[in-house]
């Protein structure tokens, strides 16, 4: 795998500080801990709801927010204060809220992305929605941090190369 | 301040919404909203608004490519871009394809207004 010219520590503490900020300033959801970790994993855990972004810069990787369930309602009920919709559209506004954050947090860290000024672009977010566990394969490599909060955890991914992984992680060389 | 048609482009829900919202309680209307770059371009042309919030990253066409093509079709064209995406360098592509402003999210009502009404004076309040 390229190697990353950026730095993982640094991308993380700002990844983490970024989505500390978002829940309890727009989400009104209190962080009860921030587990930042800088060392490869073996193991990613997909949560209820997942939001994927890529972002076309100097680290080849996916970042991921995956949600607990009871996490991404309160961010949703808090997101959509005053708006008014049908409960059947209850999936695309989750899918809503949780794009959005991950966008804004994202979006929010792209001069880190870039120091030289370069021009940073990223994907439009896409959802999964299946929880499961990723296991780590040759030649791929994850990274993973926890932000607890009062409402449940959200967990922070890295996952690269990008090009071995479609856009619902599914690891395109191990064919599962 | 008088009253002016907006047009909300944007693939969060959300955010389509809740502009959406903020500018009727800023005493303005939202004649369409549209969730990518291509589906704004040809409902520019039907609405004809006298602004356009534009989101950059998006399905199908992104926001930057469709504020040229809106641009091109109509030089006097009001675009302000709403997006996350705060580097330097993109908020020098938006200009540069012809936006008249920019806000960063998460907005708030407060910088909204006060970068709409700057937009407002200098474009379409012009005596």
């Amino acid at each position: 795998m390229q190697e990353q010219s950026v730095n993982i520590k640094d991308l993380m503490q700002s990844l983490a500080q970024g989505t500390q900020s978002f829940l309890q300033s727009e989400a009104g959801v209190s962080v009860t801990g921030i587990d930042c970790r800088y060392e490869p994993v073996n193991t990613l855990k997909l949560s209820y709801l997942t939001s994927l972004i890529s972002v076309n810069s100097s680290i080849n990787m996916f970042f991921a927010f995956s949600f607990e369930k009871d996490l991404i309602f309160s961010i949703l009920r808090q997101m959509t204060q005053g708006l008014d919709y049908p409960e059947e559209e209850t999936p695309d506004y989750l899918e809503s809220a949780a794009t959005e954050m991950l966008n804004i947090v994202v979006g929010n860290t792209a001069e880190f992305f870039a120091p030289g000024g370069e021009r940073v672009t990223f994907s439009p977010p896409i959802v999964i929605q299946e929880a499961r566990n990723m296991i780590r394969t040759q030649g791929t490599t994850f990274y993973s941090s926890v932000v607890q909060t009062s409402q449940g955890n959200l967990y922070i991914h890295l996952i690269g190369p990008r090009q071995l992984f479609d856009e619902q992680l599914n690891n395109l060389e191990a064919g599962s | 301040m008088s009253k002016f048609s907006f047009m909300v482009v944007d693939d969060s829900l959300i955010t389509q919404r809740k502009l959406s919202q903020l500018l009727e309680e800023l005493g303005h209307s939202v004649a369409g909203t549209c969730v990518n770059g291509q589906q704004a371009c040809e409902k520019y042309i039907q609405l004809k608004p006298d602004l356009v919030t534009m989101d950059i990253t998006m399905p199908v066409m992104g926001g930057i490519e469709a504020t040229k093509k809106i641009i091109e079709s109509d030089p006097d064209a009001v675009i302000v871009m709403v997006t996350s995406h705060g580097q330097k360098q993109t908020v020098i592509d938006a200009i540069g394809a012809g936006a008249k402003g920019y806000i960063l999210k998460p907005f708030y009502r407060d910088n909204v207004a006060q970068t709409l009404n700057k937009v407002i004076n200098k474009y379409l309040n012009k005596e």
